[in-house]
């Protein structure tokens, strides 16, 4: 019998209700031919730089589930490191705790939708927080994030409220499974739900920082940003917030939402609300350089 | 319908009407016809019954009948928020009715005609007397009840939807809603941002959002819109 045929009829006797994801990964893995050997290496020799981005489902959950091994990276080792050991963060360190359960929690259901189509998961790579890409002759652009609790939280925000983006941007193409789409969109959920809390966090701690629990012009930009490529070819990098600036809204095709026009009078926000009140998309490109600076 | 809110205020969305007139029209002709089988008693069609179309456009009126809610409770709580709110709260407050009044016109301009009030002369009146907002507690509370329902109908309800850029549109909107839930949990209880309340914590699912479907949401909303009645019955399920 077919090796993938008969996993596919494993997984829909096994988890009638769960299985349909799993499935439609391997469809995309059959298609995708030769990937699915590439699968099986390590994600460092399977996913050169230079590889070639092809936004389809498979690529889409290597991609999120190298997001999820990033944040669990994160707060497994802010947890056991003096940014969060310490007396004064005693209050807090339990919010920690349920972040590194919940990004554990996304990191295990993508995973398992590798084994279950027979094929080997990427293994987390070694996350390197400083920005110094586990080579110490570089320059550090992320100082003291396991040792000082702002700058720890000024990294964990950008890292959070990209997660959000990266989902967003990833979802277009996971539309062909209903039940894939379905879970992946309840991640991106909570996912922003954890941006909030970090932002709220920053608000709160001592010195407080005047951030909104949603992006917003009005916020201060990090010390130490989290930079991507600008779109366009050779283009400046650019902060993540860059893209959240966006202020066009597309309908349907070419059709942009009129806010100047449709919130006006009793309708009337304040402008900077038309960017407030979408979080938007960092596209693959963005999202797989991002990655690359800490792993 | 001479008694209905639909009918005083100017005119039923023609849809919506069809739906109900439809209906009973169906039911006179049986009992005209007298056929030989029993006759089944006339269904008095509910004068104020508002039936949500089918497809994209019966899920896009859903998601704006919440929306509708969610900006008049925003702004009437905001004309008299309690004494105890800080100033600080009070400015995240004017943000939080801002970004719903722009979901709210995004889903108002993506329906444009297909709008269930597009012909109303006046907006669906909206009842809040179930809800405490004397107190800070009390308004938090509320906020909190309508952001977590509003993340929940998000991610029980975009699935459904036919039209991928509609989806991905109504994603970006999602998320905000995401982060003004947590915004608003923590306000409450701090740390409370992602509880086990509106995310999974068992099974093949855990640590993805609490999601809800459309009758559900309903159901729990269902006080605010009397003596308007909704029915989720036409509405996409898979």
């Amino acid at each position: 019998m077919n090796f993938l045929l008969l996993l596919d009829r494993i997984s829909s006797v096994d988890a009638p209700s769960d299985a349909a994801p799993r499935r439609d990964l391997l469809r995309q893995v059959g298609q995708a031919g030769a990937r699915a050997a590439l699968a099986t290496l390590p994600l460092a020799l399977a996913a050169p730089a230079q590889a070639a981005l092809t936004n389809n489902a498979f690529d889409a959950i290597v991609l999120l589930l190298k997001l999820e091994d990033l944040l669990v990276d994160l707060y497994t080792k802010a947890l056991a490191a003096p940014v969060l050991t310490s007396a004064a963060q005693a209050a807090v360190r339990p919010d920690f705790v349920l972040l590194l359960e919940q990004q554990r929690g996304h990191a295990r259901f993508l995973r398992d939708n590798f084994s279950l189509a027979g094929l080997t998961p990427p293994a987390a790579p070694s996350f390197d927080f400083s920005g110094r890409r586990n080579n110490p002759a570089n320059p550090v652009l992320f100082p003291d994030v396991l040792s000082d609790y702002a700058a720890f939280l000024q990294l964990a925000q950008q890292l959070e409220d990209a997660s959000a983006s990266i989902y967003l941007g990833q979802m277009p193409f996971l539309t062909t499974d209903k039940a894939l789409f379905d879970a992946v969109f309840r991640m991106q959920l909570v996912e922003a739900r954890h941006a909030s809390h970090l932002r709220t966090l920053r608000r709160t701690a001592a010195p407080a920082i005047a951030v909104k629990s949603w992006p917003s012009t009005a916020d201060p930009a990090p010390a130490a940003p989290v930079l991507v490529p600008g779109s366009g070819n050779g283009a400046a990098p650019v902060s993540i917030y860059t893209f959240e600036a966006n202020e066009r809204q597309i309908s349907a095709g070419t059709t942009v939402v009129p806010f100047p026009t449709i919130l006006t009078g009793l309708n009337a926000v304040q402008s900077r609300s038309f960017a407030e009140a979408f979080d938007e998309p960092l596209p693959t490109l963005q999202a797989t350089a991002l990655l690359a600076i800490f792993g | 319908m001479s008694d209905s809110f639909f009918s005083r205020s100017g005119a039923l969305h023609r849809r919506t009407f069809l739906r109900v007139a439809g209906a009973s029209a169906a039911t006179a002709s049986l009992v005209l016809a007298g056929c030989s089988d029993p006759a089944p008693a006339p269904i008095a069609a509910n004068p104020n019954l508002l039936t949500l179309t089918d497809g994209d456009v019966g899920l896009l009126n859903y998601l704006y009948l919440v929306k509708q809610v969610q900006v008049a409770f925003y702004q009437k709580v905001i004309g008299a928020l309690p004494g105890d709110f800080s100033d600080a709260e009070k400015l995240s407050f004017n943000d939080l009715r801002d970004h719903e009044l722009v979901h709210r016109e995004t889903l108002r301009f993506l329906l444009g005609t297909n709008a269930y009030d597009v012909l109303l002369q006046q907006p669906l009146p909206l009842d809040f007397s179930s809800l405490n907002l004397a107190t800070r507690a009390g308004v938090l509370t509320a906020a909190q009840q309508l952001e977590d329902l509003s993340v929940a109908a998000y991610a029980g309800s975009l699935r459904l939807l036919a039209a991928v850029p509609t989806a991905a549109l109504l994603a970006k909107i999602a998320s905000t809603e995401a982060r003004h839930a947590a915004f608003v949990r923590d306000l409450r209880t701090p740390g409370s941002f992602a509880g086990t309340d509106v995310v999974v914590n068992a099974g093949a699912l855990q640590s993805v959002s609490l999601a809800k479907t459309p009758t559900q949401v309903i159901d729990e909303t269902k006080a605010f819109f009397l003596p308007i009645v909704i029915s989720p019955i036409l509405l996409p399920t898979v």
